[in-house]
């Protein structure tokens, strides 16, 4: 049998991680200690599988697990995180819209516009001071392909793509929780919609025209966006809240 | 655990130490902590200063990292400062501070922010970085400003630093005006074992604005007072004083130049009270005429009785009054002839000596420069 | 009983709280039996020296890298003038007025 050791190293692994490896992604709802478990796991992928097919996919090490790691180190001790975790990419099918023709004139032939929403990455956290977290990221591209002729017949077809990545992040606040508006404005890139009610949330969203380059990028662009709801309670740090 | 403190003092820079500063920051940081029944002390480390200390109620912490780039370093000082101060957020009444990097984290960690300006960093900075960009020290002047705006009260030591912060902002109705000191040096101190026979003397730092070299060049045209020494306190390092040992060199003064480095405050005293004048040829460079300071050396010398030959600049006079030589900036001729005539007539230098040492004890040793702090903290308090 | 001062959290920091069992070298501050990373140091400290050994002192780390690296990011947590590389550079060691870069502590901002 082929590849039988890996196989069966895969079969040891944390339920969540085997199915990272043949799902490439997962959902679930766990305490930090169920976390904990799969990334230690995760730790020993690298050293157990080599086989590229079954390789980790694209952002677990390097965005999943940070922010899983950071997330868990907010949570109370009955709280849990829920991940949803879609690590395909965005060429599998279902992300991709219908496509759609734009008007063109001469010597454009055709132009189709096609947009593919991949929204790879959903966690709610149960945070110790009693808010919850949400977050959400989404991954749009627009593709746009293009058929020319010219004077002599010569037919040329170009493609065109644009990525943009969508960070959305809201924080409802503890039932009676005081909060108070920052004192100064979060980045240009970054707005904030409040919505009053008996709990408090704030939701930041951003929009990044440029995907992020790298996966500390990646973990940096959404713990800034989730750091503006935080903005709106009183600065922790005399909290004071112990766990025991 | 402590409870959580009630004031905070943050100065980036290295205290204790054999520096001015050191000493204004620790009658300043007494006044406070003396105030709020003790308090947090946030300064530089290094040098063997351990990490952690508590007297009393003073908790000292100092910022140990090593950041080669000095932005850099303000910067993570600065972090580590609001660190240190989130604890106390909820008890802290009142922080004191010394430098924009420094105010940033007081100005979000609850409480009302004193900010001490002896001194401006976009001023000062382009002496010891010269290749800083203007557009640099631009931004930099922008964050003073920012920070004297939003300080509940701006305390400077001289009239010229008053309006180099008006100019920069801060609510004139909010500055206040509370000249540095010094404490009467008790007489009899012994005289230092080292000290050659007749001496004039120069204490403190090298930097260029110091005028240390026009002093070097004055000395140099007192060739024919062949008993007569100078002396150099410098409360720096050895390294920092080599440009101007090679200037006593060329100038043939080197073997009657003694050089003293980072002595103890108390050894210094003695120095100055055996010296027969203290000089400060202070430069006219935009750092004392715009900025201003309020020489700490000068101080020393009127309350250890010695007679004070000096620059003529505005923060000089505000200093001096009419209790010492004064003398055109940057003209050694000038210098060498006021120090002669005063060494030729010492009764009129004794009495000089005199007459200022009384001027400090009437009104400006540390424990009126305390009180006067103490009448800013009241202000401040009220509102 | 002494509560450990470590700071846990990333977004809401805390204190950890639990019995304080030792106390770091370096520091001073009180340590429970958790937070006691390489060393006898506390997570900050093993942390500054480069010592990634106990995860809080990870979580440190990143927790400060990651507040380093975005600080530009939120005017209120202080950098209104946002100094970058080029502004930084001429305050470098080798750049000062004195070429000889010693540690003796003469490297105030102000001088009074």
């Amino acid at each position: 049998m082929f590849w039988g050791k890996q196989k069966a190293a895969i079969a040891g692994f944390h339920p969540l991680h085997q199915a990272l490896v043949w799902q490439r992604g997962f959902s679930a709802t766990q305490p930090a200690a169920g976390w904990a478990a799969l990334i230690a796991s995760l730790h020993r992928h690298a050293g157990l599988v080599r086989r590229a097919k079954w390789a980790l996919p694209p952002r677990t090490l390097d965005v999943l697990v940070p922010l899983i790691l950071e997330l868990c180190s907010d949570l109370g001790p009955k709280g849990t995180l829920t991940v949803a975790a879609d690590l395909r990419g965005r060429d599998v099918p279902g992300k991709t819209g219908p496509s759609r023709d734009l008007p063109v004139r001469p010597p454009v032939r055709s132009a189709t516009e096609t947009l593919t929403v991949d929204p790879w990455l959903r966690v709610r956290a149960e945070l110790r001071d009693g808010s919850i977290l949400e977050l959400l990221v989404v991954d749009r591209t627009r593709e746009r392909r293009i058929a020319k002729r010219n004077p002599r017949g010569k037919y040329k077809a170009k493609r065109k793509s644009k990525s943009i990545q969508i960070i959305k992040v809201r924080r409802r606040l503890a039932k009676g929780a005081q909060s108070r508006v920052p004192a100064a404005p979060p980045p240009a890139w970054i707005g904030v919609f409040v919505r009053e009610g008996e709990r408090r949330s704030v939701l930041a969203t951003a929009k990044l025209h440029r995907l992020p380059q790298s996966g500390q990028e990646q973990v940096d662009r959404i713990l800034t966006v989730a750091t503006e709801p935080f903005r709106w309670t009183p600065q922790a740090g005399t909290g004071q809240r112990s766990e025991s | 655990m402590s409870e959580g403190h009630r004031a905070a003092y943050v100065a980036f820079d290295r205290f204790p130490s054999a520096k001015g500063s050191a000493v204004h920051i620790r009658h300043m940081a007494a006044e406070l902590f003396d105030r709020y029944g003790g308090g947090l002390l946030c300064v530089l480390g290094g040098g063997g200063l351990p990490a952690y200390q508590r007297e009393g109620g003073v908790e000292i912490v100092r910022f140990g990292a090593v950041v080669p780039n000095l932005l850099d370093r303000a910067e993570a000082f600065s972090a580590w400062v609001a660190d240190r101060l989130a604890p106390h957020r909820d008890t802290l009444r009142l922080c004191h501070v010394r430098d924009p990097w420094g105010a940033l984290p007081a100005l979000s960690a609850g409480g009302r922010l004193v900010y001490e300006a002896n001194g401006l960093p976009s001023i000062e900075l382009p002496y010891a970085w010269p290749l800083a960009a203007p557009s640099t020290l631009a931004k930099i002047r922008d964050l003073e400003g920012e920070c004297l705006r939003r300080a509940a009260a701006v305390v400077v030591p001289s009239q010229v630093i008053e309006a180099a912060v008006t100019s920069r902002g801060a609510a004139p109705e909010r500055v206040h005006l509370v000249p540095n000191g010094a404490d009467p040096v008790r007489p009899g101190l012994p005289r230092p074992p080292a000290a050659p026979g007749r001496y004039l003397i120069y204490v403190g730092a090298l930097q260029p604005w110091q005028g240390v070299d026009v002093l070097l060049r004055a000395f140099a045209r007192l060739a024919d007072l062949t008993d007569l020494s100078l002396v150099v306190c410098s409360s720096v390092s050895p390294s920092r004083a080599r440009p101007l040992r090679r200037l006593a060199e060329r100038l043939g003064v080197e073997d009657r130049v003694t050089w003293q480095h980072t002595l103890p405050h108390d050894e210094v005293a003695a120095w100055l009270t055996h010296a027969e004048l203290s000089v400060a040829p202070l430069t006219a460079s935009p750092r004392n005429l715009d900025q201003g300071c309020s020489p700490i050396k000068v101080w020393e010398s009127m309350a250890a009785g010695t007679a004070v030959v000096a620059s003529d600049l505005p923060v000089i006079r505000e200093v001096l009054g009419e209790h010492g030589r004064l003398v055109p900036p940057d003209r050694p001729a000038e210098l060498a002839r006021a120090i002669r005539v005063l060494l030729e007539y010492p009764e009129a230098a004794r009495d000089l000596g005199r007459r200022a040492r009384q001027h400090v004890e009437e009104g400006f040793t540390w424990k009126h420069a305390r009180a006067r702090l103490a009448a800013v903290y009241d202000r401040v308090e009220g509102h | 009983m002494t509560p450990c001062a470590v700071t846990t959290g990333f977004f809401t920091l805390g204190k950890c709280g639990q019995m304080a069992v030792a106390g770091c070298p370096a520091c001073g501050r009180a340590l429970c039996a958790d937070h006691v990373a390489d060393g006898g140091l506390c997570p900050e400290c093993a942390a500054a020296r480069n010592q990634f050994g106990h995860p809080a002192a990870a979580a440190a780390y990143r927790r400060r890298a990651h507040r380093h690296r975005t600080a530009q990011e939120y005017t209120d947590v202080g950098w209104y003038a946002g100094l970058d590389t080029y502004d930084r550079a001429p305050f470098d060691p080798g750049a000062g007025a004195d070429q000889d870069y010693l540690d003796d502590g003469a490297d105030a901002l102000v001088d009074s």
